[in-house]
């Protein structure tokens, strides 16, 4: 079929290549769904999901589309996965995984995440799957062993539901912050959107509840590689009340 | 029409004289063969197999092969074959219908014709009308063929391979015509030549030669495998069809349930599924769900052809009422009406090979039939078949006597008036033989011989054996028996001395049947050999055939008659049914000779299918057979991606280099060139190169590669098969100007064979050059729809 346009939108045509794990009846399941697809402008890409395969690993098929006049390759453009306001997975599309991108096309993709790129527990998911591109400069995140798995996974979710600061500066973003029995731990990232090293001499916080500080810790030496993120954890002494309201403050 | 007619009978009697003449030489040669000894007699076979061998005709060895089966007939059986027996004889002998009336002994007659043709040593198949018949006829007749020397069989559906490895090496096969057919599918998707059954079909000899070729006419040999549904294409579908609207998308012809889209439902179609031609061949497999569905929601319709019960759906005999428990329809149909009706979907039939038992007959080199009513068809077996119809006159003059119709207004009158009829002769001791159109109606003439304590013999889906056992004792002094008209066919109704004396055989007919030839059939039932008998038929205006053929007539009719009780006179009524019949017998002949047509085409299509797989599974090498495929298969990427009305600037080149780099599996670079011719010439090398590269993967695994290419070509052919039968559906519906319906369907049925075809060659170029993927794994991924 051609491409097709009207007076407010492109519908790129929907291409299928051999090597796609489809049957012939598949391929009237994706006609189907792109003709559903909202108009693009020229020049836009988008992607849609078009279904979700498997959680364990989550792979699922999304429909790719372009209104770029000619065929052009990937590299490491990120795709994240939605679930209402909460961000699940991201994904970043290299070469190797993506065949070339056809001019004004619409082509199936299937998409594998791993492990690790992977932020909630998928079968728990209440709202639909949509996804996205991101615009994100900070494409890694540098978690040391000393985080658990879920700590990191949670790392990761926050890193990635968040802009990047502007490039000539640096940020700290809170990721979580866990009462025990005699003290309080926080989990902080370190964001470099710049393109040198960053190294910090001692970072120091305190605890706030209100406008009461309750707790003071500083933080050794850090270096953040270039558009990159660090984490961070640190250890206040204050044994809170369950239902006390606390807050980081960083004192520069 | 009469000079016509005046032709035929000159053709016929002609015949008959040179037919005469060979039975005074037959006659002539009966003393010789009495003296002969029984080793003389299979000696003078055996002599008789010579001379055909060394290239005498079968006209020069009629006459002696003739004598001689007459004498193993008598000396094995005690059966003389009389004079009418040999002209029978003679007329299979050359491939004709021999019209003979119940009772001159069709089994002995073709004893003759499959002896004679068995001497060519290339096998005969004798069709009988069920396996019960077969193995009487090939124990009785088999005796006589056995004497002489020659080999029996019988094919039954119940034998396992090596059984019916024997069964087919015999010299002469008798069995049903079904099972040769699926015998003949079998032989056709087998992977080794070894594995098959079938010789040459040469010469085939069918008992009751019109219910086999006019009556089941519609009924195709279907070979089915078992598979999923796509059911995420199955909802989607459904979703579109249900917005449909009667005339606006999709026309419906309630006389013979068929249903066609219209310009505006392909349209919707067309853009519902982002494609541009819903009849293109690529588009087949759409086609078939969006055929299928539409049959489901417009022609089925729920309580009436179906009913949902337990999660399931329920098949309803419209004949009977009853449900079809454990009967399903094919190829996705079943399926369909599953999704509308929102019960679990089951696994669909789908055809993996058919064929009509006509067309497999049509496969021998000389087919023959014997029947007690041919004559009033013979126009439709001379077109239709090439085989003309030769009418034996009877061995002694026919005694039986057929009464006019009596007619009733109503058909409660009509069942009273049987019951009477049946009281009457009952209480004279003549047997009486109620023949029906249908188990319903067998029925409710049971229920009116209840109400009049009359004690009756009903044939009501009962086997086969118990069949023939009640027919052959219908002929009792006493006897009353209610059977459809095809029960125990092929099984004569023998009258015992005191029936002979009350007159025979009476034969009722309660309703006139969709041609006069199977009213023939019914009342051949009596009168057989000289006996006496007699029949009639009690016919109302409100059977079903007035009402259907003849809607306009019998209202005015029935307003004449309205008062009227007892037997109608009226010389308009009586000619009604006349008309009616004549109506359904040519409103059927129609709709056999259009589906013989369409078959033609499927025909065509499955001779070229088999002859490649033929090809494959014999040939020593592959290597000749794909030589081509290669060159084939990319040019056909460079028809498909560019267009000699673009500029080449505008040619999706990527999507070319893209198409041949997945099936050559390395990279491709392609000049923008000036023409197509140019862009095919910039490919030569490439073409040779990956030719060698197949070459090479072959010869590395040339056993695995033919099971793939047969694999490939069975997959390819079942697709096609569906795709096909979808565009059959509400073909004469289409409305193409000026269009016959089978001009479409040539024309687009070599579209979708030609796609078929192009789809095989490219799987096989593809795997050659993937090499290891030459083994066969599945792991396709289905999509679905949230």
């Amino acid at each position: 079929m051609q491409p097709s346009t009207d007076t407010a939108s492109l519908h790129p045509a929907l291409y299928f290549t051999d090597d796609m794990p489809i049957v012939k009846e598949d391929e009237y399941v994706f006609r189907y769904v792109a003709t559903q697809l909202p108009g693009l402008a020229p020049g836009q890409m988008a992607i849609h999901l078009f279904q979700l395969l498997e959680k364990q690993p989550l792979r699922l098929i999304a429909l790719f589309q372009n209104t770029l006049d000619q065929s052009f390759q990937l590299n490491d453009l990120v795709v994240l996965a939605l679930s209402g306001d909460q961000l699940i997975a991201r994904k970043t599309l290299s070469v190797e995984e993506i065949p070339v991108l056809l001019p004004m096309a619409t082509l199936p993709l299937w998409l594998e995440f791993s492990e690790e790129d992977v932020f909630v527990d998928l079968d728990s998911l209440t709202d639909p799957v949509q996804l996205v591109f991101s615009n994100e400069l900070l494409t890694d995140v540098q978690i040391d062993s000393s985080f658990s798995e879920t700590e990191r996974q949670r790392i990761r979710q926050i890193a990635f539901s968040h802009p990047a600061p502007p490039t000539d500066g640096w940020s700290l973003l809170p990721v979580s912050l866990l009462k025990k029995e005699t003290s309080v731990e926080a989990i902080v990232l370190v964001r470099n959107p710049s393109d040198q090293l960053l190294t910090l001499d001692q970072l120091a916080f305190e605890l706030v509840t209100g406008e009461t500080t309750v707790a003071q810790t500083e933080h050794p030496t850090v270096s953040v590689f270039s558009m990159s993120e660090y984490a961070i954890r640190l250890q206040f002494n204050y044994s809170a009340t369950a239902t006390e309201r606390l807050a980081l403050r960083y004192l520069p | 029409m009469f000079q016509r007619v005046k032709q035929l009978l000159d053709e016929q009697s002609r015949r008959m004289r040179r037919y005469e003449k060979i039975v005074l030489s037959i006659n002539s040669l009966e003393a010789e063969m009495q003296q002969k000894t029984d080793d003389e007699l299979r000696a003078l076979t055996v002599s008789l197999k010579e001379r055909l061998e060394t290239g005498e005709t079968i006209e020069s060895i009629t006459a002696t092969a003739f004598a001689l089966v007459r004498e193993a007939s008598i000396r094995t059986l005690g059966f003389r074959h009389y004079d009418v027996q040999l002209l029978g004889g003679l007329s299979l002998l050359e491939g004709h219908i021999a019209e003979m009336a119940t009772g001159e002994g069709k089994t002995l007659v073709a004893s003759l014709a499959s002896f004679t043709q068995a001497l060519h040593g290339q096998g005969v198949h004798v069709i009988t009308v069920n396996e019960y018949l077969a193995q009487r006829d090939a124990e009785q007749i088999g005796q006589i063929h056995r004497f002489l020397g020659l080999t029996v069989g019988i094919n039954r559906s119940d034998l396992s391979f090596e059984e019916k490895q024997l069964a087919y090496a015999a010299d002469i096969t008798y069995g049903v015509g079904t099972e040769f057919g699926f015998d003949y599918l079998r032989d056709h998707l087998v992977s080794r030549k070894e594995d098959r059954l079938q010789r040459p079909l040469r010469f085939a000899l069918i008992d009751e030669v019109d219910s086999i070729l006019i009556d089941e006419a519609k009924t195709p040999l279907i070979m089915a495998e078992r598979d999923t549904v796509h059911e995420a294409l199955q909802q989607l579908v459904r979703r579109v069809i249900e917005t449909f609207k009667a005339e606006e998308d999709y026309n419906f012809d309630d006389e013979i349930k068929a249903v066609a889209l219209t310009d505006q439902g392909i349209e919707t179609i067309e853009r519902s599924f982002g494609i541009d031609q819903l009849f293109a061949a690529e588009h087949a497999v759409l086609f078939h769900y969006v055929i299928q569905a539409l049959r489901a929601h417009v022609v089925l319709t729920r309580d009436i052809d179906y009913i949902v019960k337990d999660d399931k759906i329920a098949l309803v005999d419209l004949f009977t009422g009853r449900l079809m428990e454990g009967r399903s329809l094919s190829d996705g149909l079943h399926q369909a009406l599953e999704a509308k009706e929102n019960v679990t979907v089951t696994e669909e039939n789908r055809t993996t090979a058919q064929i009509t038992v006509q067309h497999y007959f049509r496969l021998y080199h000389h087919v023959s039939g014997m029947t007690g009513t041919a004559a009033t068809s013979r126009d439709e077996f001379l077109k239709t078949y090439r085989m003309d119809v030769v009418s034996i006159p009877s061995n002694r003059p026919k005694i039986r006597i057929d009464d006019p119709d009596v007619l009733f207004l109503t058909s409660q009158e009509k069942y009273q008036a049987i019951a009477k009829a049946t009281r009457r002769a009952h209480q004279t001791g003549q047997p009486v033989l109620i023949g029906t159109t249908s188990i319903e109606q067998s029925l409710k003439v049971a229920h009116v011989l209840d109400l009049e304590n009359i004690r009756y013999e009903i044939l009501n889906a009962k086997t086969v054996d118990q069949e023939i056992r009640i027919i052959e004792t219908a002929g009792q002094a006493g006897r009353i028996t209610i059977a459809t008209n095809m029960a125990g066919r092929g099984t004569d109704i023998v009258l015992d001395e005191a029936a002979k004396q009350h007159g025979g055989l009476f034969v009722i007919g309660t309703e006139r049947h969709e041609s006069v030839r199977i009213d023939n059939q019914l009342r051949g039932r009596a009168g057989r050999q000289g006996d006496p008998g007699l029949t009639r038929f009690y016919l109302s205006l409100e059977d079903e055939l007035p009402r259907r053929f003849a809607k306009d007539r019998l209202i005015r009719v029935q307003k004449k008659l309205t008062t009227v009780s007892g037997p109608i006179t009226l010389k308009e009524a009586r000619h009604l049914l006349s008309y009616a019949q004549e109506t359904c017998e040519s409103v059927n002949r129609s709709v056999r000779d259009e589906l013989v047509q369409l078959e033609d085409v499927i025909s065509e299509q499955r001779l070229a299918i088999y002859r490649l797989r033929n090809q494959i599974v014999e040939s020593a090498s592959l290597d000749t057979f794909i030589q081509p495929f290669a060159s084939r298969v990319i040019h056909a990427f460079v028809d498909h991606h560019l267009d000699d009305e673009l500029v080449p600037e505008e040619w999706p080149l990527e999507l070319l280099i893209a198409d041949i780099e997945q099936l050559v599996q390395h990279p491709v670079t392609l000049d923008r060139v000036e023409s197509i011719d140019e862009m095919k010439q910039q490919l030569t090398s490439l073409i040779a190169d990956t030719e060698s590269v197949m070459q090479d993967h072959l010869a590395l695994h040339e056993e695995a590669a033919r099971r793939f290419m047969l694999l490939a070509l069975d997959e390819q052919w079942t697709s096609h098969l569906t795709a096909m039968n979808s565009l059959k559906e509400g073909i004469h519906l289409r409305g193409y100007a000026q269009e016959q319906p089978v001009r479409i369907f040539e024309q687009e049925g070599m579209a979708y064979f030609t796609y078929a075809i192009g789809s095989f060659e490219k799987q096989v170029v593809s795997s050659l050059c993937r090499f290891e993927s030459v083994t066969i794994e599945g792991g396709m991924i289905h999509a679905t729809v949230d």
